[in-house]
């Protein structure tokens, strides 16, 4: 049939395209094989052009270092995140052959610096995560080496300050974050127990003052009343409601004690004795405030 | 007639659902959107009420003395930037902020601004939940994002975001189907914001009671589970077993993520002890946990005439600033930008802070400001977003854009990009309709 020497060449050419693709898709069955390996222990895996992107952090932190072989069997990964996961100082080693790599999580695992000694061949790092992991300085001292390193997290290991200062010398382009020191934190914020007391004092307005008491709360700015009973009595602390002005009971002061009352300015309330007969009101204004209960 | 009848418990598990979404359409637009992806999952911030540009990232200490307000401006940690002096801690953090200061639209009432913020569209008359809504940035994010089984693509805390009593439109997965909606959550922790209203503290209770639930052995909630779901599948019955979807996290790493009580107690503290500083801690530890996107809306959930602690502020403007609004946002979202940037997940987390509108140059007669969509201000951080940058600005009494002035849409599209996804990209209704994704331009932040 091909007997034709025109069509001979597109022959040659078809056979020499079945061979170059059979080739072709060996090589992208190795790909699938790895990647059907790298999905099997839970992490997932996308592509990005000819680029992978790995992560381990969510379904696949029960991650060994046996495991992280066959990791590296996926060549062009670019970005792979082993946060969490079982790794140790020994399976980095197996990272070597991943040359393309560009972003590395290692935060929150067992490594330390002989892991970061495994590192050095990834000339194209430019993004390191270690926070809470062993490394000391050892591992900045190292990693004055690595010259596309562009950041580099360090929150919760080792380094020092004099670590520090030595690799932002060395590699000035790279940001090296330390995150902040906990144990000094909290005691730079206020907490609720040192709220001052208001300056700001309500009136007292007696049950007998007729003109003055509030007949029902108006709606306003959410603040703070601080109730203070110093009467010799117990006394009963009412909400004077919107609408109808209803009554609803918030509780009891007892003689000589403070309450802490969410309110709204505009709101008015109502002080009685424990047999629910009235003494007088307070109208709340604009913010924090006391109110004095007198005795 | 024969109704089909489908449990809970095989919706759940086939995960898209009654939404009809097919798979390979779902391939398809991963493939789309993968090139240029930076930044993994995206928080988004919502001040309900319209946070005062003046008195945020946009100070006008040159503006004419009757509209420059109380409050001074401070330098920032970026040479020429200046914010309002009651977000100091932010101001540390403006090396990784991009502040875009030339927003605006059109839409004054408070309905028709969260939908217009949220959706990058005008808005439509209709009802909250109308299906012909235009889907929130929140669940438009989420259907461009991959999550495990089990984990949900886009959750929403501590509440949603109510005017007197209405729940505003907009903040769902609209067109894109109930399987689009966010997932709402209750923060389990932090004091609450002040001015919730009865509406907002009943959503509340509910969420309280599965939390109780959980304690009593859930047996309730497997019988919920087991029960046939009917073929008439409203809106709300769906929304009701996506509440119970939420419940159902218990066995991924969501529901490690969802208890704060495993959380270092100094870093709690960092965020503030307020249901918003706690909030900004659960988005943290839920996008680490997985969840793609996860929506804040930081303020009291109802507006109810400007009373509580939200940003309309028309009454005492310049006291809620100062002593309720500001500083619990500072610590919170200075807490998430620090806290973000130690673990190294803040060049994949984007953080994109969205308002209603600005307020008024002029304070009314009640020390207010009252509503100015004409400019504003919104934020961006981390996500591939390039830090220590002023898009755009505003004029001299902050009464109108200036330079570059740009579009809640255009903002959508920033988003989008730094997400990874074609902000041109276009999706099908279920009846097939082909919408475009965004009507915007990405600005140039990156």
């Amino acid at each position: 049939m091909c007997r034709n020497p025109i069509t001979t060449a597109p022959a040659f050419c078809l056979l020499l395209g079945y061979l170059l693709t059979s080739g072709l898709s060996s090589r992208a069955d190795e790909v699938t094989d790895a990647v059907a390996a790298i999905e099997k222990m839970g992490a997932s895996v996308r592509r990005t052009g000819d680029a992978w992107e790995v992560d381990f952090h969510l379904r696949g932190r029960g991650l060994t270092d046996k495991g992280l072989k066959h990791v590296a069997a996926l060549e062009n990964i670019v970005w792979l995140n082993l946060r969490n996961t079982k790794v140790t100082n020994a399976g980095l080693a197996h990272l070597k052959r991943l040359e393309k790599l560009r972003w590395l999580h290692l935060e929150k695992t067992e490594i330390g610096d002989a892991g970061i000694e495994h590192l050095m061949a990834l000339k194209n790092l430019e993004y390191l995560n270690v926070y809470a992991t062993k490394i000391t300085d050892k591992s900045l001292d190292r990693l004055a080496a690595a010259k596309n390193l562009r950041r580099l997290y360090v929150w919760q290991t080792e380094v020092t300050d004099a670590g520090v200062a030595r690799l932002e010398k060395a590699l000035p382009n790279v940001k090296i974050v330390r995150g902040v020191d906990l144990s000094k934190l909290a005691s730079s914020f206020p907490t609720e127990a040192e709220t001052p007391r208001p300056k700001l004092s309500l009136k007292w307005i007696a049950v007998n003052n007729r003109e003055d008491a509030p007949r029902r709360s108006e709606n306003g700015v959410n603040c703070t009343i601080w109730f203070e009973n110093k009467s010799k009595r117990p006394v009963k602390l009412y909400w004077i409601g919107y609408g109808g002005g209803e009554l609803k009971l918030y509780g009891t002061i007892a003689p000589g004690e403070t309450r802490r009352q969410n309110s709204y300015s505009r709101n008015a309330w109502l002080i009685t004795d424990e047999k629910d007969q009235p003494l007088g009101y307070f109208a709340v204004e604009e913010d924090d405030s006391v109110a004095v209960i007198p005795g | 007639m024969h109704q089909p009848q489908v449990s809970r418990r095989t919706v759940l598990r086939t995960g898209v659902g009654l939404a009809g979404l097919s798979l390979p359409a779902l391939m398809q637009l991963r493939a789309r959107g993968a090139s240029a992806r930076r930044a993994k999952s995206c928080i988004v911030i919502y001040l309900w009420g319209g946070i005062a540009h003046q008195e945020s990232w946009d100070p006008k200490p040159e503006a004419l003395s009757d509209l420059r307000g109380e409050f001074k401006a401070i330098s920032t940690a970026t040479p020429g930037v200046q914010f309002c002096e009651h977000i100091p801690l932010m101001a540390q953090h403006s090396e990784k902020l991009a502040v875009i200061r030339s927003l605006h639209h059109t839409a004054g009432g408070h309905g028709g601004a969260l939908y217009t913020s949220i959706t990058g569209q005008p808005s439509p008359k209709g009802k909250a939940r109308d299906r012909a809504n235009w889907p929130s940035l929140t669940s438009m994010i989420s259907r461009f994002c991959d999550a495990d089984p089990g984990t949900p693509r886009a959750i929403a805390m501590p509440y949603l975001n109510y005017d007197n009593g209405a729940l505003i439109q907009g903040q769902f997965g609209g067109w894109l189907g109930a399987a689009y909606d966010p997932i709402m959550m209750r923060t389990p922790a932090g004091k609450p914001y002040g001015g919730t209203s009865r509406y907002t503290d009943r959503e509340l209770d509910l969420k309280l009671n599965l939390q109780r639930d959980r304690v009593e052995g859930r047996r309730s909630l497997r019988q919920q589970l087991e029960r046939k779901l009917g073929a008439k599948d409203d809106f709300e019955q769906h929304n009701r077993f996506r509440e119970m979807a939420a419940d159902m996290l218990l066995s991924s790493p969501v529901n490690r993520a969802y208890d704060l009580e495993n959380e270092d107690p100094r870093v709690r503290v960092m965020y503030g002890d307020h249901i918003g500083g706690q909030s900004m801690l659960l988005a943290r530890r839920l996008t680490e946990a997985g969840v793609p996107v996860v929506q804040v809306n930081a303020g009291a959930g109802d507006l109810a005439g400007g009373s509580g602690d939200n940003w309309d502020t028309h009454r005492d403007h310049f006291v809620k600033m100062k002593k309720r609004l500001l500083p619990v946002f500072d610590r919170s979202i200075s807490a998430l930008l620090t806290d973000l940037e130690q673990r190294g997940s803040l060049e994949e987390t984007l953080v994109a802070v969205i308002t209603d509108f600005g307020r008024t140059p002029k304070v009314n007669k009640n020390g207010g400001r009252d509503h100015h969509p004409a400019v504003y201000s919104q934020i961006l951080a981390g996500g591939g977003i390039r830090g220590g940058q002023v898009y755009g600005s505003s004029d001299r009494d902050g009464a109108k854009p200036a330079s570059n002035a740009c579009s809640p849409a255009d903002f959508h599209a920033t988003v989008l990009k730094a997400m990874g996804i074609n902000p041109r990209a276009v999706l099908h209704d279920k009846d097939g309709k082909p919408f475009r994704i965004c009507s915007g331009q990405p600005l140039p932040l990156f």
